[in-house]
């Protein structure tokens, strides 16, 4: 089979949050980060170097929220997890670019809704006349 | 010691030997498996452009001892007040032992908040990770945190 083009990565974030809400945001990006350094010794062994992750870009809207740059200590299949506080509804894409030029990119949209009215509690009610 | 170098031309066995040293020693260059503490501090002031850092403030959760190098699972997180002045603009992770200590960098925006992101890491021996996080006003921070690799690893990558 030939090599696919397009990497693999996954996204999970909730569907609804309220506004000004802490949303976590988890990112697995499916790649071997192998850059051919051996097993037995520390030299290189470019036996089958399949390359590593070099940028993570993570936009809400079209605007940057995250930039990761990736150097070669992250582990295999990197994951990286953040939190966000939103205010709008809108579209949150994640796309990693390898050394090979290979793109992994996916979108998830998140709705926020308003804060709902919260009735006063009975201490702070102005007492019925 | 004068006229040990007085008549260079006509090397005795004893100074042949000696000279073959001394140029085999300068030639041959140091091999460091991994790399040294010097080289973290080194790259830190390169990314923050300062040597002053503020041990405060930064959390790092880091699992003490763990027998998988490949994966070691860390979160950072910036405590304080999170005002305009003082939001994480950027959070360099650095494992000093490693063969190259640069692991990565993130860049935030203000939407970030709380400055909390968890990773995975390679760490090839035992050794102190350094977290710095550059402020919105320039200050840098810096956690260590130490976790011992009972079944070290020897490449990174």
């Amino acid at each position: 089979m030939a090599r696919n083009k397009t990497g693999l990565v996954y996204l999970r974030l909730p569907a609804f949050a309220q506004a000004g809400d802490i949303v976590p945001v988890q990112v697995k990006m499916k790649h071997p980060m192998d850059v051919g350094w051996s097993e037995e010794g520390n030299r290189l062994n470019p036996l089958n170097p399949v390359g590593r992750l070099q940028t993570l870009k993570c936009l809400f809207n079209g605007r940057e929220v995250l930039y990761a740059d990736i150097g070669d200590g992250l582990s295999a299949d990197p994951y990286v997890s953040f939190t966000l506080r939103l205010h709008e509804s809108g579209t949150l894409e994640a796309r990693w670019e390898d050394e090979n030029g290979i793109v992994g990119v996916i979108s998830r949209f998140i709705r926020i809704i308003p804060t709902p009215y919260r009735t006063p509690s009975a201490a702070t009610r102005e007492p019925l006349s | 010691m004068s006229d040990f170098f007085v008549d260079g031309l006509s090397l005795s066995r004893r100074q042949f030997v000696v000279a073959t040293c001394l140029l085999l020693a300068g030639i041959v260059p140091e091999r460091r498996a991994h790399g040294a503490p010097e080289d973290a501090a080194r790259f830190l002031e390169q990314m923050t452009g300062t040597k002053t850092w503020r041990a405060e403030r930064m959390r790092i959760i880091l699992p003490p001892i763990t027998d998988q190098w490949r994966f070691v699972p860390i979160t950072v997180e910036v405590d304080g007040p999170w005002d305009e002045m003082h939001m994480v603009r950027s959070i360099h992770l650095v494992a000093e032992r490693n063969p190259t200590p640069h692991v990565v960098s993130f860049h935030l925006s203000p939407e970030c908040w709380p400055p909390r992101i968890s990773t995975r890491l390679r760490l090839v021996r035992t050794q102190v990770v350094v977290a710095a996080a550059i402020l919105c006003d320039g200050s840098v921070l810096v956690g260590k945190e130490i976790c011992k690799v009972v079944v070290p690893g020897k490449g990174c990558g």
